[in-house]
């Protein structure tokens, strides 16, 4: 049986939820486990848990993105960068220190060209999918953001880069089981298999080499 | 009047839910619901050939009926439901099965 992980889910004061209650509903729903994950702004390093926590940082310009990063790498497991903008999702790929490239499609372009994907497959940096467009959007915006989606991920398989499915989740209601992730991401163009990957295998791998990382530097 | 060959006959799968949201949920409002989120997803067309329809629902957990080659799209509809009646919902899918007896036995333990 797969292990399933959500590495992007929000718990309180971001999301609604404290980060316990979101790991009982993930647990429930055939999760093995989750990473907490913070935008930077709202990080605090006072955690007391046995639970696994990432950041997602959000930077206006690429010095202070390098900045954040640095600072963000002995404190988190997971070091996402919240893209958009052009250059900021170039740099995210050029860092090895960098394990996540999420949202590049909220920014203006929104695609990730073949010199970004190349990069990111160079450094080991994942393309996180949010899922949570399917519910948080309608309409206009929806298609857009899903057209922007599958072309990213059609780059990322093209050259090989990893992808990570992830729900993005502020509350428990936002949460979805392994089964509907999948079935969302086959829409975006995953078959079974790679979903399956996206889910679990990549995740697992970022988790495990950077708690080795920690660990070794300890 | 001849009965209709197992061939021409429509194959169904029953996809198993369990439904979370402070306030109870009506049937109606869920299957509104449902047809909403796959128009909003597929299109008129897609709804048409996903046939989806809620054969059995208790206020807590349901059985969703789909066309057999489109589970991964009836899936997905509900996945994309974040709110029933302007309170935030959440449907999520326990398993598929062939048949309604199956679907019971294994994942609504209704006896």
């Amino acid at each position: 049986m797969q292990k399933y992980v959500d590495i992007g889910v929000h718990a309180f004061p971001e999301g609604s939820d404290t980060a316990q209650k979101l790991h009982n509903v993930a647990l429930r729903l055939g999760f093995f486990d989750i990473v907490v994950t913070a935008h930077s702004p709202h990080w605090s390093s006072d955690v007391n848990s046995s639970l696994t926590f990432g950041v997602e940082i959000i930077s206006k310009s690429v010095r202070d993105l390098r900045k954040q990063v640095t600072f963000f790498r002995e404190k988190a497991t997971i070091v996402g960068v919240h893209g958009g903008d052009e250059r900021i999702n170039r740099a995210a790929c050029k860092d090895d220190r960098v394990d996540l490239l999420v949202h590049p499609e909220s920014g203006k372009k929104g695609v990730l060209s073949q010199v970004e994907a190349k990069l990111a497959r160079k450094n080991q940096v994942a393309l996180g999918v949010c899922l949570s467009y399917f519910w948080k959007t309608e309409n206009v915006e929806r298609s857009r953001v899903l057209t922007l989606q599958r072309k990213n991920v059609a780059v990322c398989q093209k050259l090989g880069v990893p992808i990570v499915i992830m729900s993005d989740a502020n509350s428990c209601y936002d949460m979805r089981s392994p089964s509907q992730l999948k079935a969302l991401a086959h829409i975006l163009g995953l078959n079974h298999l790679e979903a399956d990957i996206a889910l679990s295998k990549n995740p697992l791998s970022i988790m495990a080499s950077r708690k080795e990382e920690k660990r070794g530097g300890l | 009047m001849k009965a209709l060959a197992p061939t021409l006959r429509a194959n169904y799968r029953y996809v198993a839910f369990v439904i979370s949201s402070p306030l109870t949920v009506q049937p109606n409002e869920l299957q509104k619901s449902i047809t909403g989120a796959a128009r909003a997803l597929f299109g008129d067309v897609g709804v048409s050939e996903l046939a989806v329809r809620i054969v059995f629902f208790d206020g807590k957990k349901g059985l969703l009926r789909c066309d057999y080659r489109r589970v991964h799209e009836a899936q997905a509809v509900c996945a994309s439901i974040a709110k029933i009646r302007n309170n935030q919902a959440r449907v999520a899918t326990l398993g598929t099965s062939g048949t309604i007896k199956a679907a019971t036995e294994k994942y609504l333990q209704i006896e």
